[in-house]
């Protein structure tokens, strides 16, 4: 394609959520040229509901939550090829066909690749990552012969790995690396209550367990694990779960400033002009306080490609997500967290107050700063509560006091739902008693 | 394989209930209140045993799973065939009534007459 078109034009690499968010507010604002290249899938998908396409909840047109006309409607260009190399002096990106695409500005919103951590059999026939359409088709494919799954790594996408095998009568194998589920990010009567809610599916939860070694069968693919506790596990699938990683290969050697993923300073700008990077991919030069530097989320890709497109289109726009929050279900069991809840916190800056239900798999926690009685954090399992609130609350301070007081305003649930305000009101002034500065 | 009787055998007590009601089309039950309480009797107690086989032994949450990989459930053809049916019966019902036996002349017949007893509770 030739320079005939303005010299503003945006071409977008990645049709994920921060890419195509990044397009959307583009159009929004401006008549700027868009092209937005993926090589995964012709549109637009919500990436986190494959695997409800894969248990039977949806159809795979259904995660696309935009008509197939819509790009057309909208004049954003969009162009199915694999990106093999950028050269940023000459604004040009070259494909794996051998085309090229001049740019005026680049978005590079390329995402994550499945970490492998070099085990031996690890490229074995069915084993593989979720995180791809191809990844979705791949298992699919493998479905139908096979009667046990392992899957490694205890995060989101392991836990949901789980769900979905077993959801098609696998038996499934879950090897978790620490001792209890997700203990990194939950506290412990959190982790403890998803651990037994796991067990209470059927599933084999093997945790502080790690794999050792995937053995094949003699059409190359996968008949056995070695667990690093001496057990062996036959399967025929083994989905490997152990994070993300930007996925930035194709881009060394172009001059950009590459760490763990593309460096980006506040306004998502790279160190070559003219080049950004939203989402997955993207790494923070100066990561906001009490944020990790590159955060594979949803929620931060959104807000990155809303961002930028700001920056593209009128004011120079820094990125700016508010306070954290995240939301998972973990096989029945909602989650939501909002805020700093740590799972094993420093006393002197921060206080939790637990209320966990008697027999269900409810459970609420509220952090706070034990000197000044502000709100902090919560972390809810089976409550829905609503983002707004908690917005406020994080972004003004605001005494625990009068959180938990509004608390049941909070909740999310459908009508009739019981709010365990009074509850969790009398944990509070249990608790708040022993801080001196309560009156 | 207990289940699986428990099962089959849930359905044919629904069925036999149905059965017995739509019966009431061609034959003039004389006891109609002992008929359509053992036809309401039966329907129900063959579902609420259908769906303790299947969901009494699951824990509490969403069930969607295979919903769209099921014919019943995504305008497959036994989809369509239940959606028919029903639909069908509700036409009868509001356009049609004579053909299911009522009667403005005189006492209704078939299933009409069939569920009298109710509008007399």
């Amino acid at each position: 394609m030739e320079k005939e078109s303005s010299n503003k034009a945006i071409v977008i690499l990645g049709n994920g959520v921060s890419g195509i968010t990044a397009a959307r507010h583009l159009r929004k604002n401006s008549a700027l040229p868009i092209t937005v290249i993926s090589e995964e899938s012709p549109y637009f998908f919500s990436r986190t509901a494959l695997m409800y396409v894969y248990m039977g909840h949806l159809k795979f047109e259904h995660t696309q939550p935009y008509e197939n006309t819509f790009w057309k409607q909208n004049k954003i260009e969009l162009v199915q090829k694999r990106v093999n190399q950028l050269d940023a002096e000459k604004q040009l990106l070259h494909f794996e066909d051998g085309s090229s695409l001049s740019y005026d500005r680049l978005v590079l919103a390329c995402g994550s690749k499945p970490n492998k951590l070099g085990w031996l059999g690890e490229d074995l026939k069915a084993v593989q990552g979720l995180y791809h359409k191809k990844d979705l088709d791949s298992l699919e494919a493998w479905t139908d012969s096979t009667q046990s799954a392992t899957i490694v790594g205890g995060g989101l996408i392991g836990i949901e790995l789980a769900e979905m095998l077993h959801s098609r009568g696998k038996k499934v194998h879950f090897l978790v690396r620490e001792s209890s589920f997700w203990n990194t990010v939950l506290p412990a009567e959190e982790s403890e209550l998803i651990n037994s809610h796991i067990r209470s599916h059927g599933i084999e939860l093997h945790l502080s367990t790690e794999l050792e070694s995937i053995q094949g069968d003699a059409n190359g693919r996968v008949a056995q694990v070695q667990t690093s506790k001496g057990a062996t596990l036959p399967c025929e699938w083994v989905g490997l779960a152990v994070g993300v990683s930007p996925n930035i290969d194709f881009l060394k050697g172009s001059g950009l400033d590459l760490g763990k993923g593309i460096r980006v300073n506040r306004f998502l700008e790279t160190n070559l002009p003219n080049i950004y990077a939203v989402g997955d991919c993207a790494e923070q030069l100066e990561p906001l306080p009490g944020r990790q530097a590159v955060e594979a989320v949803w929620y931060t890709g959104r807000i990155m490609g809303e961002t930028l497109a700001q920056t593209l289109t009128s004011v120079k726009t820094a990125y700016q997500p508010g306070p954290w929050f995240n939301s998972a279900k973990f096989f029945d069991i909602e989650y939501q967290t909002y805020g700093q809840v740590s799972p094993s916190p420093d006393s002197k800056k921060e206080a939790q107050v637990f209320w966990q239900h008697p027999h269900k798999n409810c459970s609420l926690r509220l952090s706070f700063d034990p000197q000044n009685l502000y709100f902090k954090g919560i972390v809810s399992l089976g409550i829905r509560l609503r983002h707004e609130y908690f917005d406020r609350w994080l972004c003004k301070p605001t005494l625990m006091n009068e959180v938990v007081k509004a608390l049941g305003q909070s909740f999310f649930d459908p009508e009739f739902s019981p709010t365990y305000q009074a509850e969790i009101q009398s944990k509070w002034e249990l608790k708040k008693s022993s801080f001196a500065l309560n009156q | 394989m207990m289940n699986l009787l428990k099962k089959q055998s849930s359905i044919g007590v629904g069925l036999l209930g149905l059965t017995l009601l739509l019966s009431a089309l061609f034959i003039a039950y004389d006891n109609k209140v002992l008929w359509l309480s053992v036809s309401f009797v039966l329907m129900t107690l063959g579902g609420l045993i259908y769906f303790q086989t299947i969901y009494g032994h699951q824990l509490s949450g969403i069930k969607n799973n295979g919903v769209w990989f099921s014919a019943l459930t995504t305008r497959g053809i036994t989809g369509w065939l239940l959606g028919m049916g029903l639909t069908a019966f509700y036409i009868a019902i509001y356009w049609f009534p004579e053909v299911l036996g009522f009667n403005t002349q005189g006492e209704s017949t078939g299933l009409v007459a069939f569920f009298d007893p109710l509008s007399l509770v």
